[in-house]
């Protein structure tokens, strides 16, 4: 099938989906109206629409029983646990098993997060402006282009310790899928950087001024979200964007690293 | 309400146009259901929430599939007829197009035709969400939708149709 025709198919169908514009729908309307070889296929693009729908129809749903969530108090526990932990000058910490209770805990609900966002279609920029974090953010979200990561998703999650939660999704072109999370905390002395290891997910937070930043990401390799994660607690505690070195490292790191493991 | 329910039916559908079994497509919805319910936060846009739902259903097909190794063909549908356009495969014979004959032959598409037309048709998504879910432009949800009921079509023309034995009862 040629082009012209290819392009001509994909605009009935659109038009039959609600897709077109007012233009475009009145020069498929005028023109099913002269052609009625046209004309037929509209119809029957709109009949097997149609039929489709009622092919599956719908019986009877009901919601599942929801198993218990875990209780504020129980929640609340975790996160005094992981102040007192990272409090205590527990600097660079490894966690290798996912029981330990802070890592659990950033697992937890920084994983969930991290596979819920839904990107932005390419070439679309996600507007960061509205949310009250992304202003004091410093110097500004976090350009992790270099690294071969756009921004493709800026949202606000509410979570169970910390509200208006600022979600930045970054994407890569090889499967690379980088979630940062940053909400305002209880302001506590600037700490170290503590990364975790769970399995193919790799996690890094730490307290800068009032933020607090948690970087999470599946199936990278190790050495270039390290960089990455080591790179960003810099900036956030310096208040400087990234300079010439650190881009140039990030974009060194993103050439000699794998594909992220789906 | 939950803020899920307005949504069931949808993602029955959607499921449905992935499993192709009654059956297995509530089981799916409800395993999405319940990790909406349970799931500590929430997009707070409704737009977003949806997309978020149908992405949910999706992962949790495809995690479920990968773990039971299924044996399930995840390429398209060949067909010889896949690069004429609907307008040729159209003009002359009629068309079979009612619901038995387009469940038949979407049973036959390929998968990836099957969860284009899914998301549009049965979960009712816009092309830009549905671009969301799958992660490509939109343009390229357009082609898709395109070529996928091509195929479609060409599985509806008489000689693609399976008639009903005679001994089997219409309901």
């Amino acid at each position: 099938m040629d082009e012209k025709r290819q392009e001509e198919q994909e605009q009935l169908n659109a038009f039959i989906d609600g897709e077109l514009d007012v233009e475009a729908r009145a020069a498929v309307t005028a023109r099913a109206a002269r052609d009625p070889a046209y004309a037929r296929e509209l119809a029957t693009l709109s009949q097997l629409k149609a039929a489709t729908v009622d092919a599956v129809p719908v019986p009877d749903l009901s919601l599942p029983p929801v198993p218990g969530r875990r209780r504020r108090g129980v929640a609340m526990a975790i996160a005094a646990s992981l102040v007192l932990f990272v409090a205590a000058g527990a600097g660079w910490t490894v966690f290798k098993e996912q029981s330990t209770v802070a890592g659990a805990f950033v697992l937890d609900y920084a994983a969930e997060i991290h596979r819920a966002w839904i990107p932005q279609a390419p070439g679309a920029t996600p507007n960061a402006t509205a949310h009250p974090v992304s202003a004091i953010l410093h110097p500004s979200i976090p350009d992790l282009s270099a690294n071969g990561l756009d921004l493709r998703y800026v949202g606000a999650n509410e979570t169970r310790i910390a509200k208006d939660t600022l979600v930045l999704g970054y994407l890569g072109s090889r499967g690379c899928r980088l979630t940062m999370l940053v909400n305002r905390a209880e302001r506590t002395p600037a700490v170290k950087i503590v990364n975790i290891e769970a399995g193919r997910i790799l996690a890094s937070y730490w307290q800068a001024g009032p933020l607090r930043y948690t970087l999470l990401a599946e199936g990278m390799a190790q050495a270039r979200f390290r960089l990455i994660a080591n790179i960003v607690h810099r900036a956030s505690l310096e208040r400087l964007p990234f300079d010439k070195d650190a881009r140039t490292a990030l974009a060194q790191s993103r050439a000699s690293s794998p594909p992220c493991r789906a | 309400m939950a803020r899920i329910e307005p949504y069931l039916g949808r993602l029955y559908r959607y499921a449905f146009s992935l499993c192709r079994d009654e059956d297995a497509a509530r089981d799916l919805v409800q395993q999405c259901a319940v990790k909406a319910l349970s799931a500590r936060s929430v997009p707070k846009d409704e737009v977003a929430y949806r997309s978020w739902l149908f992405v949910i259903l999706r992962n949790t097909l495809f995690d479920d599939a990968r773990r039971r190794k299924s044996a399930e063909a995840m390429h398209e549908a060949v067909s010889e007829r896949e690069n004429r356009s609907s307008m040729e495969l159209l003009s002359g014979d009629e068309r079979l197009i009612n619901t038995l004959s387009v469940k038949q032959a979407m049973a036959k598409l390929g998968e990836n035709d099957r969860d284009i037309i899914g998301l549009i048709d049965l979960a009712g998504l816009s092309y830009a969400e549905a671009a969301g879910v799958l992660d490509v432009p939109v343009g390229t949800v357009m082609s898709r939708v395109s070529r996928a009921r091509n195929r479609l079509i060409a599985l509806l023309e008489p000689s693609n149709v399976t008639p009903i034995s005679a001994r089997r009862q219409i309901r």
